[in-house]
């Protein structure tokens, strides 16, 4: 259910009239959300949710209790204040407890299409069905996912804090694989508008991509110099930023600790050309201007010219260290070269190893953020600046830090979404990046 | 006791204390006594369910099932003297699931009204509808006999009946017990949840189930402030289909004990030294190895390709069932959603099929797959083995995992025995680090104490170990499992799976296993150190 900004402030402020605590806070999200799922060439299953859910979060002095419910009669609004407060008093005391902030100043938003909250139901099935029907056209199986979604969340706390933001996004993804099995390609694309995702140039490509992989060529694991397409690049980017918490850096145990005692700020820790950002207001990859509790989320500088700028610390940290709060951001951006295509990379490339995409991405290690992961969906060797055949798959162990630091080349930044990264909007170029650690081959296709 | 004396009291160590429950009389009771779903009666709720089935009917549904749901949790989590957060979470909604023209059509929605039910059944026919003009193949379903009944799992204390104070209390116990040991830090929690649900189909099945679970675990960090080096280690604990008993059962002083002198040990362990060893692998790793490596490669849903967009394939193909020697003759694994304590067990599954056992791979032989009601006729199956299941109101029902366990050697073995039987090799507790492919055949696992075997004996620990390997390889690698005494469970509340993304709570059961000439790597070494 979507609530447009009067009505939030009215039914939450309802809530936090019920509140009998020194101070709480109110946040209300809901949804409405379609999708459809497609495999074997036909479609499998869809969804349609209407959702609203409502959080109280109650303190007594430094005690606090949280109640989320989705019951909006008047009575079960009042119990679930209630219930907050009741756990709140029976709770011990939080030494950590920040209270609601003071009302704040919040940028602008920019991530809400009409275009995406218009979706019709032929909008949908016209991008599936060009998908199944191109598959089938050209003998191969596809499977994928189409979701459109809008979305709302707002909070109002008793100190008069209000925020209120209302998003879309539009989800359109699909692996299309040859029907003998042993080639396979896949896209994804996550945008704001619905109206940004190609479906047809996408669907084209990956048609092509997958025929282009079959019966991938064996080479012995080994580093290798890679171009890590932009679904690639973007988890090695974002699962950084799982590690860059001050807290854990500043206590010892990080990879960012500094050897005699605090973190790594400072630091020059990547190649010159790395520059990594958020920004809510970036067009690029728009996204929600506050946190859950209302704090605003502005620029924030990770990485300059590969020095490190900020990790991520929350008001309690904060105080603590009397260092500036710094909320995890709601994107991640990586400043690339706009002037280069993944086929001029491809094209200046004498020896190198083509990575459409990774899989199961885990970490080893967080000493020295070791992951591990397969890649999937298409590797492809390059000599003397073509694509000459396509390789079997691999699996990889390799910390991001590696990657930051070995960087030869960086192409034109575009909207990706990577295996482990979900909806989070981020920004990335395609990267070229010597001494990659490949430890093993994989079957799989 | 006051709360001042009862904070006063957990923020010092309590040298062999267990847990006391300070407050006794403060039962939290009406934080989650009323429960949504109590607040129908059972008639309305079967109009309500008649009224999604009469309309789906109506508007051209051959098929259609209505399932309402309150998924209830408390979650709990603490880190030294400090509560991190005390969350009090209820869900409740109701989806509509009908096929039209062969084409499925789902709709759900969070306000329980009979106009409500009755649009939202509309919906999922119009859906239905409109995707049926793209469907290439049309839905059918194993047939299953029809049911009115209620199921609840078997536990001897709900963990929503006590008070947060005990709950906490035992944490904080925990935590500072962990401190008294050495441990710099140390974190731990609790969750509990409840997941009530309702389901009546348009064949005349009414079956009512509650669900209830609990996780519990701590995480002590040990930093060596000379060489800035850290470790931690998690609690041997494993998510349960229990009460609130498990929580009070459980030894937390000897683990929190043994994480803090283990982890010790570990940071002054040799590092591996990279090749073929020999592993036995304890259960409170192994539930993980069957998960990735068994558990998911027998979805049929997945070998079918229908997951192929997200979670992938599998290698364990249709044209293999019967065939291919998957393991050696040591390995039995059964597929069971009846298992006792298991988080996959229910009386029912979400097509509302009867739960039930089933061999996946017998002596070593690849012959069983999980199916759904769907599934079930790609492999010219009669009938569904029940793994039907939606993680909330608002998802459809997809094929999940049931409790996938392997069972233990018929003769007499205790892991002291295997381990006296072990020339030169590894013993992997804890789950660690996983990954493996879209297909099931590449892992590489970690854990967290490696205990290094010589001539029979453990001889010390080691550190940064991982293991790779081919599925197929390392199950016919497997030449003992110790027997049903050293049986235990492990699991997770989150597998994940499907689009949009679903979790879904499962165990595996195991006795430690030895397998022969697998490849250890350094990770220290992989990470170019």
């Amino acid at each position: 259910m979507i609530l447009n900004e009067n009505e939030a402030r009215n039914l939450l402020a309802k809530v936090i009239s019920n509140s009998k605590a020194d101070s709480a806070i109110a946040t209300l999200s809901g949804n409405n959300s379609y999708n459809i799922r497609f495999a074997r060439n036909s479609l499998s299953t869809n969804g349609f949710a209407d959702g609203l859910s409502l959080t109280i979060t109650s303190s007594i002095g430094k005690k606090s209790g949280s109640v989320t419910t989705n019951r909006f009669d008047e009575g079960s609004l009042k119990e679930a204040v209630s219930r907050s407060e009741e756990i709140a008093r029976l709770s011990p005391e939080n030494r950590e407890f920040m209270p609601p902030l003071a009302p704040q100043v919040y940028s602008e938003s920019f991530n809400f299409s009409e275009n995406t909250a218009k979706m019709s139901a032929a909008g949908r099935t016209t991008q599936v069905s060009y998908v199944i029907e191109s598959s089938i056209k050209n003998d191969v199986t596809c499977a994928g996912y189409e979701e459109d979604e809008v979305s709302f969340s707002a909070i109002l706390s008793t100190t008069g804090l209000f925020a209120y933001n209302r998003g879309t996004k539009a989800n359109l993804s699909s692996t299309i694989r040859t029907v003998d099995g042993s080639g396979s390609g896949r896209f994804e694309k996550l945008y704001t508008d619905s109206g940004n995702i190609d479906f047809k140039g996408l669907c084209d490509h990956v048609i092509e991509r997958s025929k282009m992989s079959v019966n991938p060529a064996v080479i012995e694991p080994g580093r290798y110099t890679v171009i890590l397409e932009p679904s690639a690049a973007a988890d090695m980017v974002s699962l950084c930023l799982n590690y860059m918490g001050s807290r854990g850096a500043d206590e010892g145990r990080s990879f960012f600790s500094s050897p005699g005692g605090g973190n790594l700020i400072g630091e020059k820790l990547a190649n010159d050309s790395v520059h990594i950002y958020s920004d809510p207001v970036d067009l690029n990859a728009p996204s929600v201007p506050f946190t859950w509790d209302g704090e605003p989320r502005g620029p924030i500088q990770w990485f300059e010219g590969g020095v490190l700028r900020n990790l991520h610390r929350n008001r309690f940290w904060a105080e603590k260290t009397s260092a500036p709060s710094v909320p995890y951001p709601s994107n991640i951006l990586m400043k690339g070269n706009p002037g280069r295509t993944l086929e001029d990379m491809i094209s200046t490339s004498e020896s190198a190893v083509l990575v459409t995409r990774f899989w199961y991405i885990r970490s080893v290690d967080p000493k020295t953020m070791l992951l591990t992961g397969l890649t999937r969906d298409g590797v492809f060797e390059i000599k003397n600046g073509k694509i000459v055949r396509p390789l079997r798959n691999f699996r990889f162990n390799e910390s991001p830090m590696n990657v930051l630091n070995n960087i030869l080349e960086l192409g034109k930044p575009e909207k990706a979404v990577g295996a482990e990264t979900g909806d989070y909007p981020i920004f990335v170029p395609p990267m070229k990046v010597a001494n990659f650690n490949f430890s093993s081959l994989s079957d799989a296709i | 006791m006051k709360r001042r004396d009862f904070v006063k009291c957990c923020s010092m160590a309590v040298p062999g204390a267990l847990f006391v429950n300070s407050v006794g009389s403060d039962i939290l009771s009406r934080t989650i006594d009323k429960p949504r779903h109590r607040m129908f009666e059972d008639d309305f709720i079967k109009k309500m369910a008649d009224t999604a089935i009469f309309t789906a009917g109506k508007n051209g549904a051959s098929y259609s099932d209505f399932r309402l749901s309150n998924f209830r949790s408390q979650n709990i989590s603490t880190r030294e003297q400090v509560i991190q957060s005390i969350r009090d979470n209820e869900n409740f909604g109701f989806s509509v699931r009908v096929i039209v023209n062969g084409s499925w059509g789902f709709a759900a929605s969070s306000t329980f009204t009979e106009d409500e039910v009755s649009r939202v059944s509309k919906i999922a026919c119009e859906i239905a509808r409109a995707n049926s003009r793209i469907q290439n193949s049309k839905v059918e379903l194993a047939a299953t006999p029809v049911y009115n009944d209620s199921w609840k799992t078997p536990i001897k204390k709900s963990a929503f009946d006590v008070s947060i104070d005990d709950k906490v209390n035992r944490l904080f116990t925990v935590n500072a017990k962990a401190k008294e040991a050495g441990a710099d830090y140390c974190s731990s929690f609790i969750w509990a949840v409840n997941e009530w649900k309702y389901f009546a189909s348009s064949e005349g099945s009414y079956i009512k189930q509650d669900l209830h679970r609990l996780f519990t675990s701590f995480d002590v960090t040990v930093i060596d402030k000379q060489s800035g080096q850290f470790d931690s280690r998690d609690a041997f604990t494993a998510p349960i289909g229990m009460g609130y008993e498990y929580f009070e059962d459980y030894d937390f002083m000897k683990d929190v004990e043994e994480a803090v002198e283990h982890t010790k040990m570990k940071q002054k362990a040799p590092s591996v030294e990279p090749g073929k060893r020999d592993i036995i692998l304890d259960p409170t790793h192994l539930w993980l190895t069957i998960h990735e490596s068994c558990g998911h490669p027998t979805e049929l849903d997945r070998a079918l390709g229908y997951e192929a967009n997200y979670a992938g394939t599998s290698f364990m193909t249709v044209d293999k069932l019967g065939k291919l020697q998957y393991g050696s003759e040591h390995i039995n694994i059964k597929g069971d959603r009846t298992q006792k304590n298991g988080l996959a067990t229910r009386g029912y599954d979400d097509d509302g099929v009867k739960t039930t056992e089933w061999d996946i791979i017998n002596s070593g032989r690849f012959v069983g797959y999980q199916t759904t009601r769907e599934m079930a006729k790609f492999i010219g199956e009669k009938a569904s083995n029940g793994c039907a299941y939606a993680d909330s109101w608002e998802h459809f029902p997809i094929q999940r995992m049931p409790n996938v366990s392997l069972m233990p050697g018929n003769k007499k073995l205790s892991l002291a025995d295997l381990i006296a039987d072990t020339e030169d090799g590894i013993y992997i507790k804890g789950d660690g680090s996983w990954s493996i492919d879209m297909q099931r055949y590449n892992f590489q696992f970690t854990g967290q104490e490696f205990w290094e075997i010589k001539n029979g004996k453990i001889i010390g620990m080691l550190r940064d170990v991982a293991y790779q390997g081919n599925t197929v390889d390392l199950w016919n690698s497997c030449d003992a499992v110790c027997d049903a005494s050293e049986y235990k469970l492990g699991g997770s509340f989150f597998c994940g799976k499907g689009e949009p993304g679903q979790v879904s709570p499962v165990s595996h059961g195991s006795s430690p296993a030895r397998f022969r000439k697998v490849n250890i790597l350094n990770t220290t070494k992989e990470a170019g150190k």
